[in-house]
């Protein structure tokens, strides 16, 4: 019995401990000055560069032996979880005004744009709809009679870059109440594959990533939403070397092999 | 201008609440009922099954009704395709998750006030003269109503706070999904609507403690009722 109870007691002791120590270890780290090697970095990054981002961080844990934290979720989200003091060395953000803002919090060491995405119309892969092609005599409001899955483009780019094509062609106020918001593009996404909606508008990259799960109606016309730029950022001198990994050519090769155009 | 934001969410959140415990409260009768009055194959898997929300993540709940309910799911597939019924993503989605986390709390609590409750007064009834029907609407449950009304307000309390199943089963769709908790989330993912996300969090702070203020009144109530009428012949 007393064993038992000084086994549980050791168990629980130091599984606190390990707990706690990562904590101690990386405050530890950020007081250390930049030209030591941390042992590991966190990357907050935008839902829809989640797939290639694992690859990229496996490269590069298997090159640094850094490990890399991912923290995936919608830009405007993370932008918000920095404002409110969470610590990431790398931020990349799918639309300029969240890295804009991030940069007025005064947190970001350097930030550059480095790769580019287009808005598809996606349906499920059951859908009657045939590909066409979309232009201003499209009856849009008809073509479904639900709700279109799109990222709440409150704090989803890729929400807000729907919001801004569908007001591009006028649609947008007879659809706004039919708009079925998701916390990121990928929830967006998912509610497609699910066949909930009978449309939703994604990156082109999400919709390869689905496979056959989803069917591209249509790509959106490049001049009917402001372009799609991802930006990345460094926030503290240990994220310098995963920044500037980000922008080399093995990591634009990847970006490209997800879909994503690289422009740099 | 978010003022019709915080309404809606406040009315929809009373509103699924208040849906999801009427229906819960007979079906929760009945189960209690069969668990504490009889013995049969199969109770402790019910017994499971139905705590199981209790203390799975609701996220993993609201996947799994997802899984039976979606317009792809086991059951929701038919559902759709020979009435055209779709669940998932909608009001209805919302009140049925509310009601799968909350059901462990209403149907625990009766069944316990079920457990106490003295056979003595339901047998002594019959040998009155008293139906079935008649010993179960006026002595049944007359003694054990403090404890449907506990189950009834633990289970609003819970229904309010629902998120993690609502999120996945029914999304978070403004003014048909978009509850209390998923709104101040929502409002918490966008800078510079800390206010908006802090009056809602008061307000559903000012609704559960009137929640749980009226159960304690009412439980009072209840108990000093039942001394009345049959505390002296017991």
């Amino acid at each position: 019995m007393l064993k038992k109870a000084i086994l549980t007691f050791v168990l629980l002791s130091s599984s606190f401990l390990s707990v706690f120590a990562g904590g101690n270890a990386e405050s530890s780290a950020s007081e250390t000055p930049a030209s030591d090697t941390p042992t590991e970095i966190t990357v907050f990054l935008a839902a829809s560069t989640t797939d290639v981002l694992n690859d990229l961080t496996a490269m590069y844990t298997e090159r640094t032996g850094i490990a890399v934290n991912t923290n995936p979720a919608s830009s405007g989200t993370l932008a918000k979880q920095l404002e409110q003091g969470a610590e990431a060395d790398v931020y990349i953000s799918a639309s300029k005004k969240w890295m804009d803002y991030t940069d007025n919090l005064g947190i970001v060491l350097e930030s550059s744009p480095f790769v580019r995405n287009r808005l598809v119309l996606i349906a499920p892969n059951d859908t009657p709809l045939k590909p066409f092609e979309i232009t201003t005599e499209t009856d849009f409001p008809s073509l479904f009679s639900g709700r279109i899955s799109i990222g709440d483009p409150a704090h989803v780019p890729a929400g807000k870059y729907a919001q801004d094509a569908l007001t591009y062609f006028g649609w947008y106020d007879k659809i706004s109440d039919r708009i079925q918001p998701a916390a990121d593009v990928r929830a967006a996404l998912a509610v497609v594959e699910l066949g909930e909606t009978e449309l939703g508008i994604v990156y082109e990259t999400d919709a390869m990533k689905s496979g056959d799960k989803v069917a591209v109606l249509s790509h959106f016309p490049e001049e009917s939403f402001t372009p799609i730029e991802y930006f990345c950022a460094q926030l503290t001198p240990e994220g310098e070397d995963f920044y500037q990994f980000l922008l080399s050519d093995d990591a634009a090769g990847i970006f490209e092999s997800y879909g994503f155009t690289p422009t740099k | 201008m978010n003022g019709p934001e915080i309404t809606d969410a406040i009315v929809l959140s009373i509103k699924i609440g208040l849906l999801a415990t009427i229906i819960n409260i007979p079906l929760a009768m009945i189960t209690a009922y069969l668990l504490a009055r009889f013995e049969f194959g199969g109770k402790a898997i019910l017994d499971g099954l139905i705590n199981l929300p209790l203390v799975m993540p609701p996220v993993t709940t609201g996947y799994l009704l997802l899984f039976i309910l979606g317009k792809r799911g086991f059951i929701g597939a038919y559902l759709f395709s020979w009435f055209g019924i779709r669940i998932a993503f909608t009001t209805a989605a919302a009140v049925i998750a509310s009601m799968v986390v909350s059901f462990p709390l209403v149907a625990r609590s009766i069944r316990i006030s079920m457990e106490m409750l003295d056979k003595k007064m339901e047998n002594a009834a019959m040998t009155l003269g008293a139906g079935k029907l008649a010993v179960f609407f006026r002595v049944t449950l007359p003694l054990i109503l403090p404890g449907v009304i506990n189950g009834a307000v633990l289970g609003f309390a819970r229904s309010l706070g629902e998120f993690g199943a609502t999120m996945t089963f029914a999304g978070n769709i403004r003014g048909e999904t978009r509850t209390i908790p998923l709104s101040v989330y929502s409002l918490l993912q966008i800078p510079g609507k800390e206010k908006d996300a802090g009056i809602l969090v008061i307000i559903s702070i000012v609704i559960s403690f009137a929640a749980m203020f009226l159960s304690s009144a009412f439980g009072r109530k209840m108990t000093r009722k039942g001394k009345d009428v049959y505390g002296p012949s017991v």
